[in-house]
Formats: structure tokens, sequence, C-alpha cells
């Protein structure tokens, strides 16, 4: 029976604790980065969302909220455990070198909402 | 101020496989948009990427051609921006473990020296599809006939020095991958891609300059110009006590120069991380002794071979080896009997004049290694002289016929039969007597009358080597009395 | 008594007591006398009455399977070739897919009788069913309380005997989650058991699609046909699933099932008094219970809470409203076509997660999240291996408590994170994990948790069936508004 060390580090599968009373605190005390608005416009530009300054506000609390969650990784003692990136401990198995021609153009186009001669169309985008 | 020039080229080179990399629809250009975009590479809901087979193979044949370390496991990520021609918002590429690691590529430089430039690391990922944005007037259309075609960047150390070096580096690799038959290096059709990044530093200075990358040079020339322009910039702006700003730039043809692509906003963030939809790929020493073993002769060895074991010189190798069709058209003829000098220097001279004249490539050229061979033959026989080679070579680009079969017909063999010579000889001595006593009086040069007139009167087939020993005999040298 | 599970429907049809067309009509008149559940998204009698034409003249050419026949529906997060196939988002409301999910195409291939698509949360984000673009779905035992999530619709189909069996999919606990709430067996299959082609991706390396029915018995049919390897995704595991036969008869008498005492003492108290007696059932089924630890377990979710927002927010980056879905009106440039269209495509939870995901991905943050839950995961897999090795499967509850109300937890989204922490550490590992019916409380109903090493189904299944065959939590239906 594998012994648990630094037992008062590691998370608990007991529920967490409540969200503050105060919504309108911010958990800066264990936030890494407090998410404030600006790093919301970012975030919301790099995945191309737009948000409502209202959205910002609300999103700015809420990830600041679940970074409270997400910091109880720091600091856990993974020692030296190689990342994991997928369950399956399986090689790549590889596609042999057959084409398949592409019979259903249509179908494929048909939730479009702009084509034209088999091209999708978006605005002009400036070259 | 003198400047060290430093250059580095990442080229992408389209695979030649029968499908994409991460689905079976072909790899093909498509006659319509979109016809060979599968709902793969439209990135349609649950679609998912199953990688090429082929795509893994050819890399590692190009990784072994250079002598480079290659993966045990190599690893597929997801570069992440938005642009309407990556359709699912990120391409499938490759950051840590790439399939090809460091190597080399041995290099012919414009002074004829070989240089060995270092290749940092060559990976596979998935080409984007195409925005047309004059189509339409106020639209730009997404054609994805393109996206997914497996892609092997090949990123070039820093280790060339002027535009002429880098046309020569991409000369070289353009031959490699054709000698690989892993890619078909149609630059014309976007199969070979150049990046150029260029930066310039003081004279021996160790710490590099910043460096611009000019994007998308689809051809030697482009690549020649554009690198020069490039220097010619940054150099301007040094001297003027400027600080080269580092951006990317395109170069325009028509201005030649280059310009800076639009400036974004924020530098982008790709947000690089393991494909979760791809499992690493494990690479056995049976797969990489299969690469080694499924190498042909390299260009480097066959300039080599051309030299020592058939006798040509370095330019003529050089030229021979420089394209993957003329080395194969080359030693096609060689099978097929011509002698080495022989083919080497039709290829070079008249074969490459018509191919300028007509503007057709190697592969399409009307008279096979075969008959070549069956001409040269001809001429090493005493069949043909050298100009009348020259006129059935013209008859069998126009019939594709042998050699044989024109001369044949049309009678094209040169006259031999000293018999027949000598009697023309005497035949003309005689008409002409004013130029018989030229001759006798000092003036050689009369000579050349007398075989014009006997070239005439043979039809041009008189063997001008018999001609000249027939005329010295009965003229004798000139000013003798 | 009627036909409501599928292995009684099943003997039915092959003693020719009833025929596939009845079944069905009985199905459709049950889904639209429980349409207040908005369990459904979309329903096609047409296509279900000719597909169950064809199962019954298949059956009388004795051509007929297991599931020939038999009247299902399936989470509306898979594609089903010509139909709606929503993910509960505004972003494809009116997308139809052009093909089939593979384990959809499996189960039409063996004869299933597809009714329609199942109510979800948006993308298969949420735990408890409110997340729809289309509505919350109710909860059959209590139409004032949520029937769990993501497969929300998927278990409240079954709990009101609308369809005996549905397929879900699983990438945090969203199939054992509803289970155990709707008082159904709910499987998660090993991570790479059943195709993820056609599903449409939250959490690539997290996602796993499988059945919710009454009873192993019955999941154990369905598992067994849409299982097993599938060339088009490339994290497809290789090899093929047994027949169900196979999966229910391991022995179950000399197992030792591991019992990690630290998740049961975080459980609601109403649960542990169920959660006792099944204990006490398997033990007097002759299994050996055995305490153990799970170093690691209490960090899943933060663990979960990085790699799956930030998987999905690479996933999601496709619905751009250039080539399907979703595309905003008059965008005056590419920017603001993006923009708008994934803005208003998007509902509040999918955004979140995909700001959060991206966080963790950027530059600077994703050694610190991404890459250290990445470790933490490798630490979670590790753990349950070294716990495998004197354990043959573990017993843990599903849910920390029963259904709650709904709009209860609507504004808390770390409340609802923490709802699946016990279901999160088996999909971080890739284990098989099963929920089933431990009994009562309150009339709500309790799920307990089986797992098992990877690709050992067969080994929970037959747990579950020998547990089905000395207790009766399975058979208990909801009075109200379902069938008797």
């Amino acid at each position: 029976m594998p012994t648990l060390l630094n037992k008062e580090k590691r998370g608990s599968v007991r529920p967490a604790r409540a969200k503050p009373a105060h919504p309108q605190r911010l958990n800066r005390w264990n936030a890494s980065m407090a998410l404030d608005p600006d790093a919301i416009r970012r975030l919301a530009t790099l995945s191309r969302l737009a948000l409502s300054d209202d959205e910002v506000a609300g999103y700015s609390e809420s990830l600041s909220d679940i970074l409270t969650v997400l910091d109880r990784l720091k600091g856990l003692p993974v020692g030296d455990a190689a990342p994991l990136a997928s369950p399956l401990a399986l090689p790549q198995a590889l596609r042999p070198d057959e084409a398949s021609p592409v019979t259903n153009r249509e179908a494929l186009q048909a939730g479009a909402p702009a084509t034209d001669s088999g091209f999708f169309l978006v605005p002009k985008v400036l070259s | 101020m003198n400047w060290d020039v430093v250059i580095g080229l990442e080229v992408h080179a389209q695979l030649q496989t029968a499908s994409k990399l991460f689905s079976s629809a072909p790899n093909a250009a498509g006659a319509t948009p979109n016809e060979t975009a599968s709902a793969v590479e439209l990135g349609l809901p649950g679609t998912l990427p199953v990688p090429n087979g082929e795509a893994i193979r050819l890399a590692l044949r190009f990784g072994a051609a250079i002598d480079a370390r290659l993966a045990t496991e190599t690893i597929f990520a997801r570069k992440n921006y938005f642009y309407p021609d990556l359709p699912k918002g990120y391409q499938i590429s490759q950051l840590d473990a790439p399939i090809v690691g460091r190597g080399q590529l041995s290099v012919v430089m414009p002074d004829g020296a070989t240089k060995a430039i270092g290749i940092t690391r060559a990976h596979l990922e998935e080409d984007a599809g195409k925005s047309v944005h004059d189509a339409y007037s106020d639209r730009t259309a997404i054609d994805l006939n393109r996206a997914g075609t497996p892609l092997l960047e090949i990123v070039s150390e820093p280790e060339l020095h002027s535009a002429q070096e880098a046309v020569a580096y991409l000369r070289e690799l353009h031959n490699l991958v054709r000698t690989l038959e892993i890619c078909d290096g149609n630059m014309n059709e976007g199969s070979l891609r150049c990046d150029a990044n260029v930066s310039l530093k003081p004279a021996g200075s160790a710490t590099l300059g910043t460096r611009t990358e000019i994007k998308n040079l689809n051809s030697f020339r482009f690549l020649e110009r554009a690198i020069t322009y490039e220097i010619e910039r940054q150099q301007l702006v040094l001297e003027g006590g400027g600080t080269v700003v580092q951006e990317t730039r395109l170069y325009d043809p028509d201005r030649d120069e280059t310009r800076p692509m639009r400036s974004k906003e924020e530098a982008e963030d790709y947000r690089y991380f393991p494909d979760p939809d791809l499992l690493p790929i494990l690479l056995t020493a049976e797969d990489h002794a299969a690469a080694r073993a499924s190498l042909p002769e390299l260009p480097a060895a066959k300039r080599a071979r051309y030299e020592q074991d058939l006798g040509l010189t370095a330019s003529e190798a050089r030229f021979l080896a420089s394209e993957r069709s003329t080395a194969a058209y080359f030693e096609a003829a060689l099978a097929a009997g011509a002698a080495p000098k022989g083919a080497a220097n039709w290829l070079s001279g008249e074969i490459a004049a018509q191919l300028n004249r007509s503007g057709e490539a190697l592969d399409a050229f009307p008279i096979t290694p075969a008959q070549l061979a069956g001409l040269l033959a001809r001429i090493d026989d005493g069949t043909l002289s050298s100009k009348l080679a020259k006129t059935v070579f013209e008859r069998m680009l126009e019939t594709r016929e042998d050699a044989d079969v024109i001369i044949e017909r049309e009678g094209l063999k040169q006259v031999s039969d000293s018999g027949a010579l000598e009697a023309l000889v005497a035949e003309v001595i005689e008409a002409n007597p004013g130029q018989v006593e030229q001759y006798r009086a000092g003036k050689g040069k009369v000579l050349g009358f007398f075989v014009g007139q006997l070239m005439k009167a043979s039809g041009g087939k008189a063997n001008p080597q018999q001609l000249n020993a027939l005329l010295k005999a009965a003229l004798g040298e000139p000013g003798e009395g | 008594m009627s036909l409501d599970t599928l292995s009684a429907m099943r003997r039915a049809l092959e003693a020719g007591e009833t025929t596939a067309v009845a079944l069905t009509e009985q199905a459709l008149a049950a889904a639209e006398a429980n349409g207040d559940l908005n369990a459904f998204l979309h329903l096609d009698p047409t296509q279900a009455r000719a597909a169950a034409e064809a199962a019954d003249a298949r059956r009388q050419a004795g051509e007929g399977t297991a599931l020939t026949g038999i009247p299902l529906a399936v989470k509306d997060i898979f594609c089903s070739e010509g139909d709606p196939t929503t993910a509960a988002s505004k972003m494809l409301a009116n997308w139809r897919a052009p093909y089939d999910a593979t384990a959809v195409a499996r189960l039409k291939d063996a004869g299933a009788v597809l009714l329609g698509k199942l109510n979800l949360d948006e993308f298969a984000m949420g735990a408890s069913g409110e997340n729809s673009a289309f509505g919350p779905t109710l909860n059959p035992w209590d139409r004032t309380r949520v029937p769990g999530g993501s497969s929300s619709g998927s278990a409240a189909a079954v709990a009101a005997g609308i369809v005996p069996t549905t397929l879900g999919t699983d990438t945090g606990g969203s199939i054992r989650q509803p289970a155990a709430f709707c008082g159904l067996t709910g499987l998660k299959p090993t991570y790479g058991r059943v195709s993820r082609w056609g599903m449409i991706a939250f959490a690539s390396s997290l996602d796993q699609g499988g059945a919710l029915a009454w009873s192993a018995e019955d999941v154990a049919e369905v598992f067994s046909v849409i299982g097993g390897h599938d060339p088009r995704d490339a994290t497809s595991a290789p090899g093929t699933v047994a027949p169900a036969s196979t999966l229910l008869r391991a022995p179950v008498a000399g197992l030792t099932l591991g019992v990690p005492e630290a998740f049961f003492e975080a459980v609601d108290s109403a649960l542990q008094g169920p959660l006792a007696e099944a204990r006490a059932q398997f033990e007097a089924l002759g299994v050996r219970l055995k305490a153990i630890e799970l170093p690691f377990a209490g960090d899943a979710v933060p663990a979960y809470y990085v790699l799956a927002p930030a998987e999905a927010s690479t996933n999601l980056s496709r619905y751009d409203g250039v080539r399907f879905g979703h595309r905003c009106e008059n965008p005056v440039d590419l920017d603001d076509l993006y923009r708008r269209s994934r803005g208003e495509g998007f509902g509040p939870e999918v955004k979140r997660r995909i700001l959060t995901g991206t966080y963790a991905l950027s530059v600077g943050y994703y050694d610190a999240y991404y890459r250290q839950a990445q470790r933490v995961r490798r630490r979670i897999l590790e753990s349950f291996t070294e716990a495998f090795e004197s354990v043959d499967a573990l017993f843990l509850p599903t849910t920390p408590t029963t259904a709650f109300k709904l709009g209860e937890k609507r504004n808390d989204p770390i409340a609802l994170y923490e709802e699946d922490r016990f279901t999160i550490p088996a999909n971080l590992a890739g284990l098989p994990a099963l929920s089933l019916p431990v009994g009562f409380s309150n009339g709500l109903p309790v799920g307990g948790q089986l797992l098992a090493p990877h690709f050992e189904e067969g080994r929970i299944l037959s747990l579950a069936h020998a547990f089905q065959q000395v207790t009766d939590h399975h058979r208990q239906r909801p009075t109200a508004g379902g069938v008797a």
C-alpha cells in the first residue's frame, strides 16, 4: 500500500471551499496573475470571441475564481513525472497511402453560409 | 564599413504522396475549387486526422540523404491561429521532436568550391488552402484543395553569405528532392517554396544582426533578386544610423523590391501543444535502415562518378548532375551505347539550346536518349559529319524518327569515297585556275573557297577531313610554286 | 408490465411477441407524452418508422441481431447523416451532418432504430443539462431537478421510459453522473475503445462514447456493437470488443474490490446508506473488499480543468462561420466575421472554457498549467496502476450528492466543476468506469461507480450484472410521467 507523503499539500476529494461570499472580491491571493479585463480582452482576441463589456467583467471574475482551482496544481509533489499526453500507451498506427476521390463536395458544402462556384466566400481580406 | 551577410533559408517541399497527410483525399491540385478537399480538410465537426505512412517514409528518406539524425519518436503539434485558408483554426505541424534532426547538404558554390551547409531540422506539417483575393470584387474566395497536402519544412542553418550562395543552396535542394523522388520541385506550381531570413552584421562581429524574413519566393531568380534588394536596403538603413526592424516582408517582382507585410497588432501566440488526436509515432532502427536503403545515387556522388569514372570535366559533371532529368537522360543515353563525352557535348550544346528555344522541359524532349545514342554512333563511325549530324538532329526533332531512318531516306551520308572525291577535286581545281594561282602565290585562305565549291558540288555531303587532305595533296602547301 | 428494457424487448422480438414497428410507435408516443422533459432536440418519426420496418423484415429473414428493431436515441454530439447535429449549440443550430459517427453507423448496421437526437450541455460542457442553448432537460424522477450532464437527454430518455438505451459521451463524468442521477447503468469505456470519428470533439484525450440503459446486461449489448478499432480515428485502440455474453460472465466471486475510503468520506450523508449497502452486497457475492488509497486523485479536478478546456479551446477553433455553422449578419471584415459569429454562436460556459483553455496554453503559462496538469495526470494514472496490483477493480461513489435542483448551481461554475470529482480521475487515466444504481435517498437515485484496468470492461460489467441479479434498484421506475 502506497504511503502518502506530504499529505497536507495534496488536494482532497472533499468538496472545495465554498465560493467567497463577496462576489466582487477577486481571489488575488492564489491567482498567479489576476485575470483583469485587459487580460480577458487579450484572450478573447486570441480566441476570436466578441465580448461585451459586461461579459468581459463577468469572465474576469469567473476566470479569476477558476484560477484558484487551477493554482492548486502548483507545488504539487509530481517529482520527475513526465507529462502524460494520452492515456493510451500505444504507438501511432499509420495509414497506407491510398487516395479516395472526394465525391460529395456539394453535401460537404451544404451547410456553408456563403459559397460560389465551389469556393467558400468570406469578406475581402486585404493582403 | 564592411558587412557580413547572414542568410538562412526555410524551404517547404510538397511531398509526392498519393493522398494527403491526414486523410485519404487525393494529393492533387484539383481542377475545380474544393474538389480534393474531404470532410477532414474542411475541419467538419467530428472529423479526425490519421497520419500517412508514406509521408513519414519520404521524410525519413530526406533525412538519410542529408546524413541527419532521424527521430525515434516524433510528435505532431497544433499551431494555433485564425485564417480562412486554415480550416481547423490550427495547423498540424511539429515543434519539439521533429522527424529529422541536424544534417547537412553539400552545395557547389558559384566559385566552384563545395561547401557543406548545415540543415537544422526538417519536419512534417500540413499545407493550408488558398485564399483567392481577385476572383470577386468584395469577397475573398477560399479553396481548400491544397489544405492537408504533406509538407516537409527544411530549415537551413544561417550559413549562406550571399544571394548567389542562397540560390546555389536552393538549386542543390531542388535537385536533391527530385532525385530522391519525394517532391517534383515544381516551383511555378508551388511544390517548392522558399522563405529567406536575411541579416547583416559588421564584418567579423560575433553578434548576429536583426533579421527580416522574406516569404514565398517561388523562383531562383526571385530569390536572388529579393535577397540582393534586401541586403542593399538593410545596408542603407544601418549605414544611415538606423536599426533594422524585425519583420516579415514580401518580394514584389514588378517593382523588384521587398515590402513589409501588413503589420499585425500583436505578435501571434501560436500556443503550440502536442495534438491530442494523434499519438507519438515510434520509428525503429528498421525504419531508419529502410530509409537509407531507399536512397538512389545522390547528386554529389554522381558528380564525382562522372568526373572520375567517365572522364568528364568538373564543369560537365556539374551540369549533368545538376538536374535529375538531365542526369537521367544522360545515363539512359550511355546505357544505349553513347560515349560520355559526346553525350555530354550534345546535352550541354544543341539540346540545351533547343530546350531554351522551345521552352520545353527535358522530360518532354522529342528525341529519346536511345535516339541520341543512335545519332552519336553515326558521327563516331564516320557516317555523318558534324554539320550533317546537325541537319539530321533537326529532322529528328520534327519527325521523331531514328537517325538511321532519316539518313537512309534523305541520303544524308557524308561522302568519304576517295575515288569520287578525287574526281571532284580535280574538276574544281580545273574550273578555277585563278584561285589556284592565288593559293600557290601564298594565299592560304583560298582553300576555303575550294572547300566551299566542293561542298556545293557534293550537295554538302563531302567528308570535310578527306576534302582537306585531297586538296592539300593536289595543291600542295600554299606558296609552293 | 410494458417492455422497457433492451433485453425484454429483444426477447419479445425474438419470440415474435412484438415487432420493431410496435416498439417504435410505443417509443414515439412516450416521447410525445414526455415532451416537457425536453430530452429530445430532434425526433424523426418517418425515418424511425422506415428503419423499424426494415428491422422487422430483417428479423423475419432470420438475420436479426440483438439490437435489430430496438428503438434508441443518441446524444446530439454524435453525427447522424442527414440529421440536424447541433451539440446543443446555436453555432450548429442549422447544421446537418453529411456522415454518420462510427458508433451510430454500427448501431444502424445492427438494425437499431434511431428515433432522434438527445439534448445535452452545449458541446458536452456541463454537469447538469442546464447549459443547452435549447433549454434544460428535466429529471424524470423529479421534474424540478436536473438529470445531470452533459448527457442529460440520454439519461432522461431512458429514465422516462421513452427508449431502453441511449448513447452518451463522457469526458469528465458525463455518462456516469447523469446515469447516477437518473437511476441508470452507464458505461464510459476505456479511452480509445469506442471510435471518436463523428463524435463532435470536446477534449480529445478524454472524450469517450458509451451507453446508458437500465441494466449492465443492456449496456453490454450496446457496447459490444459500438466498440472496436476504427481506422478513421488515430487514437482508436486495436482489436474488437467481445460479445455481450462474454462481457457479462467474467468470474465475480473471488475478485478483490479496492475501496478508496477518502472518497466515501467526501459524500453527502444521504448517500452513505445506499453506498454502504452496496459494499455489503458485493461482499455477499464473494467479492473481497480492500481499503486502498489513491494519491493524487484529489488533484484530478484542477488537472482536468486545465487539460479539458485547453484541448477544447483549439477543438472549437474550427467554428468560425466560414464553412459551416452560424455566421453573423453583415460582417464588415474577417475579424468581425470570426468574433461575432463565435461570440453569438457559443454559450457562456463554452466561452468561459475557451478563454480558460487559451490562457492555459499561452506563452508563459503553458508550463505552469498545461505541462503541470499532464504531470499530475501521469501521477494519477500511476496511482491507479499501483492500486490494481493488489485489487482487481475499484468501487467508489459516482457523485457527491443526488440530483440537485434546477438553477441551484447554475451560476456557480466551480461548484459544478466539483460535481465531477469522483468521475474525472477515470477520464484522466483512460480507465473503463461504470455507474450503477445502488439505492435511493429521499426518492432520488443513488449511483455507485466501478473502475477496472484498461480494456477490462468485462470485469465491471460482470460485477454490475452479478450485483443486479440480487438487487432490484435497476428495476425501479419513476412514478410520475414514466412507464409503470
